[in-house]
């Protein structure tokens, strides 16, 4: 019996067209969002074009400029998989900087207490137990939303503001930095610390992430594990029926999310501020959500849209300078990014109706 | 009589009549998908008008027009030779057009009579003694105080008929009305369709069982593929050549059992030659229950003992524990008591070893629990073997498309690529999927739930020889369904389920659908 049998994928042109097409609510997003904060800047009485050529250009123009952007670009890559990866199972972590926090926590602690260890044993101990220590917060929300049906969205976030309690007690009562203004730890000891590579120095954090982002990206498309996760995420009942834990899978996103956030933590301890600090968290948890939900929860897609990010956000502080345009400027920027994507999948969602209804109509003249 | 003929004194010609209602050149497409093309319907007064198709024919689609649901691209509507404009059931309400759906739109906590009355102007007027009164005459029997939610479906059903009659329907359009009532229900309804028209209105039974034609329609229109094929009388037809007016080109199976089935000839009319099932005891179930967070158990105490290669159809209406025993017997929900196949116990242990064991299931509701709509087909073909197929925890994607190609031939699935998302498939594109995915794993008990529902004849008599081929290779297989064509037709033996429990046991061709209808409805229990 011969078969005519049906292509395994599209072929490459009808892959370049379909990427093409997914391309355009990207372009039109970014470009409505730079014309809506255009019309901000102007209203505030600076220079718009003048502004953008500074938060664009900041990052390629010198090495220091790059340096700053990668070392921007390392927690927002590891919250944003820490955001999309449980987001992949339908679960929402939104206790990326609580996790942080704790991989802090965990890394100061380690890196105070054993400071007299010889780098080639602290410096692993300093980031496996950052890692731990956002396993174990993470895991807390989990065990909660396994266990008792509670709500991860409601405990991850109520377990962020716990974490700043935490940081602030660690800070201020148990290894407080008499000689600093705010709350501030003791440093931790020089083999605790990531080395760095070229000049100016840039913490192999960055190389460490990258490793970190490849695994993830070839995990989630090619692993059991990626693929339960992902068979979760579109059906949940579906899943369990053929055989998927997914309770388990549920838990293990969030675990791992919990890892990558205690991660982030770690290298902004033993690669950045060497102690941990007030504030270390800064808004990396917002923008890692954009992030992710720009990315729309790809993990190949996570790390180039956590440079793009990164870029905006150090371009930031040279736009202030050059044009005296506000830094939170770049924030409006980011979100309505998002906010113009989203809208656009309706718009090219109804444009696409009409297409199929003008066809339909010719067809019957 | 010919009973599309007027009734004499009705019509003021007396040779020619006008048709009750008439549709012209009624044109309806979704997007790019043409539903109906042209199609003209004619329904003349005092008939029982058959309107027969496969599943997609687009007699539904049809009705939903007349009903001001839809409104027509193109065509027009007469009812007693008046052109009337319909642009929703409101107005189809007031041209005299009244429509029972396969869901009922009822308010659960009201009553019959409040039901009845809703939204109607009930001042001064006697709803109950009118209900009372209509319910009589048609045979259409109902206790206007009952409370709708405790009432059966062949009860909510003539409430449903009930309402349509209330606001004065001339023409009542049946949608696939005998899905789910018992052999008895069916022949009250026929009955009461009988009294309707003897009464002077029409109506028109949207069904895609032939036997049901035959039995109660006066003339039948046959559709397929959104166009009108055919309109006949009853005397000038038979079963046989509806089928083929129905099918159309597509190849006929000449198997008697797929006939049976497909409600195209009663069990009794066809000799059903089928190779009796082996001797040995594949699998063996005891005490199977699964407990109910409260009240009685969901499924209650299981007994079977089924041979290789043997077909078991479970009967019953729907919501008397189907789902549950069919998620109990395939690993799917946890349950206690006892399941083994080919000696090793099952029961207690995960859903992925009773795979790996080879239970597979094809559940009911397809899109919820069938397949991952967003993800591809070759995604929807590996799950469940995603497991044993991964080598060091890595999935060989290549080789997963390639078997999905081949699969898709196999299947006959109709789709642009193995890239394609399951969820765009059409109902029997799904369905030819799961199968798909369902014999890969070369099943030792197979159970499937509804496998045929909502597909056309083509992908139906598809299912029903895959089903038999498997269990010629030895598989036991249990079809749980609540098409009694099809139990009886596919069944070694027939049991009901009721309640949640297992009764009744009828071994092929000892099955009276009587007294299947006596179980389903436990009055035999």
């Amino acid at each position: 019996m011969t078969q005519t049998l049906v292509a395994a994928r599209p072929t490459a042109q009808d892959r370049v067209r379909t990427l093409l097409g997914a391309a355009i609510p990207y372009v039109l997003a970014v470009i409505g969002a730079f014309l809506v904060v255009a019309v901000i800047v102007l209203a505030l009485g600076h220079n718009p074009l003048e502004a953008f050529r500074a938060v664009l250009t900041n990052s390629f123009r010198n090495e220091t400029g790059m340096v700053q952007t990668l070392k921007k670009w390392v927690p927002l890559t590891l919250l944003a998989l820490a955001f999309a990866i449980p987001l992949g199972a339908g679960r929402f972590n939104i206790g990326g900087e609580g996790q942080l926090i704790l991989g802090a926590v965990g890394s100061v602690a380690v890196g105070i207490t054993f400071s007299e260890l010889p780098q080639v044993v602290l410096l692993p101990l300093v980031l496996i137990s950052g890692v731990l220590a956002g396993v174990v917060w993470a895991g807390i929300a989990a065990w909660l939303m396994a266990q008792f049906k509670i709500n991860e969205i409601l405990s991850t976030v109520l377990l962020n503001f716990v974490s700043f309690e935490v940081l602030d007690y660690l800070a201020s009562v148990v290894w407080p930095d008499a000689g600093a203004g705010g709350a501030v730890t003791l440093p931790i000891g020089a083999g605790a610390e990531l080395p760095t590579i070229g000049r100016p120095p840039m913490h192999v954090g960055v190389l460490l992430v990258l490793l970190v982002s490849v695994v993830a990206a070839v995990l989630a498309r090619r692993s059991v594990g990626g693929f339960e996760l992902r068979a979760v995420g579109l059906n949940e009942r579906a899943a369990r029926v053929h055989g998927v834990r997914t309770g388990r899978v549920a838990v293990v996103s969030m675990v791992v999310g919990g890892a990558l956030g205690g991660l982030a933590g770690a290298i902004e301890v033993a690669g950045v501020h060497h102690r941990m600090l007030e504030g270390i968290q800064s808004n990396f948890l917002l923008l890692g959500i954009i992030i992710g939900l720009i990315a729309r929860g790809s993990l190949t897609a996570v790390p180039f849209v956590a440079f793009g990010i990164a870029v905006l956000e150090v371009g930031a502080g040279s736009m202030q300078r050059v044009s005296g345009t506000p830094v939170e400027t770049v924030l409006i920027l980011e979100g309505l990014i998002l906010l113009f994507l989203l809208m656009s999948d309706y718009v090219t969602a109804r444009l696409r109706v009409r297409a199929a209804r003008t066809s339909a109509k010719a067809a019957l003249a | 009589m010919n009973p599309s003929q007027a009734q004499p004194g009705t019509w003021a010609d007396g040779s020619t009549s006008a048709p009750l209602l008439a549709m012209h050149g009624i044109r309806k497409t979704f997007g790019p998908v043409v539903a109906l093309d042209g199609v003209d319907f004619t329904v003349a007064p005092r008939q029982v008008h058959g309107l027969l198709g496969g599943n997609g024919a687009g007699k539904t689609t049809l009705m939903n027009v007349l009903y001001g649901l839809y409104e027509p691209d193109a065509g027009r509507i007469e009812i007693d030779g008046r052109t009337v404009s319909v642009s929703s059931p409101r107005d189809a309400i007031a041209a005299g057009v009244g429509m029972v759906h396969q869901t009922f739109l009822q308010v659960d906590p009201f009553t019959v009579a409040e039901n009845v009355v809703l939204g109607t102007d009930t001042r001064g007027t006697r709803p109950k003694d009118r209900i009372a009164e209509l319910s009589e005459r048609f045979g259409l029997a109902v206790d206007p105080g009952a409370r709708v939610e405790t009432l059966p479906v062949g009860v909510r059903q003539r409430v449903e008929i009930l309402k349509a009659l209330y606001r004065g329907a001339k023409l009542l359009v049946l949608d696939e009305p005998t899905t789910n009532l018992t052999p008895q229900e069916v022949d009250d309804l026929f009955t009461s369709m009988r009294a309707i028209v003897d009464e002077g209105m029409s109506v028109v039974l949207i069904t895609h069982k032939i036997r049901e034609t035959m039995a109660v329609c006066d003339a039948m229109t046959v559709m397929r593929d959104g166009r009108w094929v055919t309109t006949v009388d009853k005397a000038d037809t038979s079963a046989d050549e509806l089928a083929a007016t129905m099918v159309g080109d597509a190849a006929r199976s000449g198997d008697a059992v797929v006939r049976v089935a497909l409600g195209e000839e009663a069990a009794g009319e066809a000799s059903l030659e089928i190779p009796q099932p082996g001797r040995g005891v594949r699998v063996r179930v005891s005490g199977l229950t699964v407990p109910a967070p409260s009240g009685p158990p969901l499924v209650d105490g299981v007994e079977l003992e089924l041979r290789q290669g043997e077909i078991l159809a479970v009967a019953g209406v729907a919501g008397n524990g189907q789902v549950e025993l069919a998620e109990a017997l395939t690993g799917a929900r946890p349950a206690k008591g006892s399941l083994t196949l080919d000696g090793a116990e099952l029961v207690g242990r995960r859903t992925a070893a009773w795979l790996d064991a080879g239970v597979v299931y094809v559940p009911e509701d397809r899109q919820r629990d069938g397949i991952l709509p967003g993800g591809d087909i070759t995604e929807n073909l590996v799950l469940g073997s995603h497991r044993s197929r991964a080598r060091l925890g890595l999935i060989d994607w290549r080789q997963a498309r390639e078997q999905a190609v081949r699969a898709i031939g196999e299947y006959n699935v109709k789709t642009p690529s193995a890239a394609t998302a399951c969820g765009q498939l059409s109902g029997g594109n799904i369905q030819r999927v799961i199968l798909a995915r369902a014999f890969a794993h070369d099943p030792k008990l197979l159970l499937l739930h509804n496998p045929t529902r909502g597909l056309d004849i083509a992908s139906t008599t598809f299912v029903y020889d895959r089903i038999r081929a498997a269990a010629a290779r030895g598989c036991v297989v249990i079809v749980v369904s609540e098409d009694l064509d099809e139990v009886i037709a596919l069944g070694d033996r027939v049991k009901v389920v009721y309640s949640g429990r297992l009764i009744g046991d009828f071994e092929r061709g000892y099955t009276d659908p009587y007294e299947l209808g006596r179980l389903m409805t436990g009055v035999a229990a």
